[in-house]
């Protein structure tokens, strides 16, 4: 057997291991996954909302903020203007003037982690909630997220996102299905303590871990990813509430995406070279958070690499063909050039394609983003997927360039 | 979560028991599809020592004569579909050993065809041209690829063309039969692709393979030489 094919058979395993893993939490956990415990107690929390150049959105996102369903005396709102170039401090004074719980705290540029150290220096609350400026919470999302911190080792907890303008684009629609698949997988993930984003526009952090892990790190690209690796890599806990939902504004042009998509990368690129230490090491986290992250980025690289190798080396053989046939004056084809018999390595990853599309549905019924089977649905989700996976190595690979370059800006 | 954690060893279990599964129908499916063409090589083997034989005590009557052309006919057509199909499978086998063997048997098949070919022609007169075309077998560069698919596309045309005037037998030639060594060094052909008419006009450089349709006899007629 040649060596190639050994690792594809070897990734292939691990492929079908992590498919029935997630498969097994499923079912184990059934009746838990939209599972919300109501608090023992209210805490106090403090919302943080760091906006940079967000006149547009900021209104919208205070205002879902404002209409939480939470008792108002235990909340406060404080907007943190970054430095913004446009009538973002505007909006938010207009705020201020009207609500006794809005806050603003105005200061130069200096990026989102150093603008979250500085709002948490200046709140009061238990614990700390996150909305992005372009996010907008539901009413109960709060009230479904507290809960959880009845758990005294939970560090941080995190929301279910959508994708607001899910129907700009052909792109906004692709992320509101794969947004949809990310909060699953993380809330699959949360049945063994595994958790390992917290996403910017709805998440909760737990002030005195947040304190003991030293705050967000103003020198990561991503720091929802590195402050849940270094709650994580403290032992803390990281759960997820799948009926806690807040909606998101996605990048509706290829550039911003991918810009986005990037940034992302080079963030998990980073916090895996940050943490490569705890590999295999220290509970969960370090035998499979690290591990599971690092394997993602590896089988989606050699996916497409070997999709490419057998691509091009297809085509170069055809071009080859071509040219010669002509040569020698010969029919450039032939139908048996064109005879097909599939290999089990191709029967084998078409069957995984159709069982993975087939729990993709499954998920798609369970979110109530669809109801029952639809052949429709089917080749749509099977449509976007491969354009997914077709697309998404690129970025990895964008990604890891810009990174090992220090190329780092965004 | 203590229940939750197992699913890490049960997973393992289940992956475990689908991989294998999945290999193990693999296997039987790749043998399965070598066990055809291993079959029908036991069929074409009776036919070729029955042809052989034939051909040994051939007393060059007509009668025996067309009788043996019939037989060597359908046994090169029958052969040449299977050993297509078996490019194929060789082509598309990914976990059973490589069908090297198969092909080797196969191959011998067609370099004794190719020598009765030869004998026949001498015992009965010429009644086809015999082209044969020796290929690269063993890892050929993707250049080398396109070039043999050019020449099937060409050997292919002209077998269309003329299907009653050509015998078509493709041989790999790095097989390391004696007997196709021996045929090689006997007409002097130290490389390959290479295309052979009439065991007299050898072709390799492919802007000249115009030549291979003048060098066909066409006005063949059974004559004994």
């Amino acid at each position: 057997m040649e060596l190639i094919i050994r690792i594809y058979l070897a990734l292939m395993f691990v492929s079908i291991y992590m498919f029935f893993f997630f498969i097994i939490l499923v079912f184990k956990n059934k009746d838990k996954l939209f599972y919300s415990p109501v608090p023992k107690s209210y805490p106090f929390v403090s919302i943080l909302i760091p906006a940079y150049n967000e006149e547009d959105s900021i209104a919208g996102t205070i205002d879902h903020v404002l209409n939480l369903d939470y008792p108002k005396e235990k909340l406060e709102i404080i907007v943190i203007n970054d430095g913004s170039k446009d009538r973002t401090k505007d909006v938010i004074l207009r705020y201020v003037k009207s609500n006794e719980n809005v806050r603003l705290l105005d200061k130069p540029n200096s990026g989102k982690a150093d603008s979250l150290n500085k709002g948490i220096k200046m709140s009061k609350g238990e614990l700390i909630a996150v909305v992005d400026s372009d996010s907008f919470p539901s009413k109960d999302s709060l009230r479904k997220l507290v809960g959880l911190f009845d758990d005294p080792q939970m560090g941080a907890v995190t929301s279910f996102v959508s994708v607001r303008n899910s129907k700009e684009t052909v792109l906004t629609k692709i992320q509101e299905i794969e947004y949809l698949f990310m909060g699953w997988a993380r809330k699959i993930l949360d049945f063994v303590d595994s958790v390992y984003v917290t996403n910017g526009p709805l998440s909760i952090y737990r002030r005195k871990y947040v304190d003991k892990v030293g705050g967000f790190d103003p020198k990561s690209i991503t720091e929802d990813i590195d402050i849940t690796w270094n709650m994580l890599s403290h032992d803390y806990k990281t759960g997820m509430c799948l009926d806690a939902r807040v909606s998101t504004v996605a990048p509706s042009k290829f550039k911003d995406w991918f810009r986005q998509r990037t940034r992302w990368g080079m963030g998990g690129l980073q916090a895996i070279s940050k943490y490569r230490k705890i590999f295999f090491r220290k509970g969960m986290f370090g035998a499979f958070v690290l591990p599971f992250v690092s394997l993602s980025i590896i089988l989606s690289l050699f996916g497409f690499f070997f999709s490419l190798y057998l691509l091009l080396k297809s085509l170069a053989i055809t071009f080859y063909t071509i040219f010669y046939s002509s040569l020698a004056k010969a029919s450039l084809f032939h139908w048996n050039n064109f005879l097909f018999y599939p290999s089990i390595i191709f029967i084998y990853l078409i069957f995984l394609f159709v069982i993975s599309i087939s729990y993709y549905n499954y998920i798609l019924t369970r979110t109530s983003h669809q109801k029952g089977f639809s052949l429709k649905g089917f080749f749509k989700m099977s449509f976007y997927t491969l354009i997914y996976l077709l697309i998404y190595p690129i970025v990895w690979i964008v990604s890891i360039y810009r990174y090992s370059t220090n190329d780092m800006k965004w | 979560m203590l229940n939750n954690k197992y699913a890490f060893l049960e997973a393992l279990v289940i992956a475990v028991f689908v991989f294998s599964a999945g290999i193990a129908i693999g296997v039987y499916f790749e043998n399965n599809r070598s066990g055809q063409i291993q079959n029908l090589y036991y069929d074409y083997e009776i036919t070729v020592s029955d042809v052989s034989a034939s051909l040994d005590i051939l007393s060059s009557s007509n009668q025996s004569c067309n009788q043996v052309w019939t037989k060597l006919l359908f046994l090169n057509d029958k052969v040449y579909e299977t050993a297509m199909k078996l490019e194929k499978y060789d082509n598309s086998n990914k976990i059973t050993p490589e069908l090297i063997v198969l092909h080797k048997r196969y191959d011998l098949l067609r370099t004794i065809l190719w020598q009765q070919f030869i004998l026949a022609k001498k015992k009965c007169g010429v009644e086809r041209n015999t082209v044969v075309y020796l290929y690269q077998y063993r890892d050929p560069s993707i250049e080398t690829r396109g070039i043999q698919g050019a020449i099937s596309n060409y050997l292919t045309d002209l077998d269309n063309k003329y299907p009653d005037k050509i015998v078509l037998i493709p041989i790999a030639a790095d097989l390391d039969l004696s007997s196709l060594e021996l045929m090689k060094s006997f007409y002097g052909i130290d490389s390959y692709p290479i295309v052979i008419v009439n065991e007299k006009y050898q072709v390799q450089d492919l802007n000249a393979f115009d030549s291979i349709e003048t060098n066909l006899d066409l006005n063949n007629s059974r004559t004994k030489k």
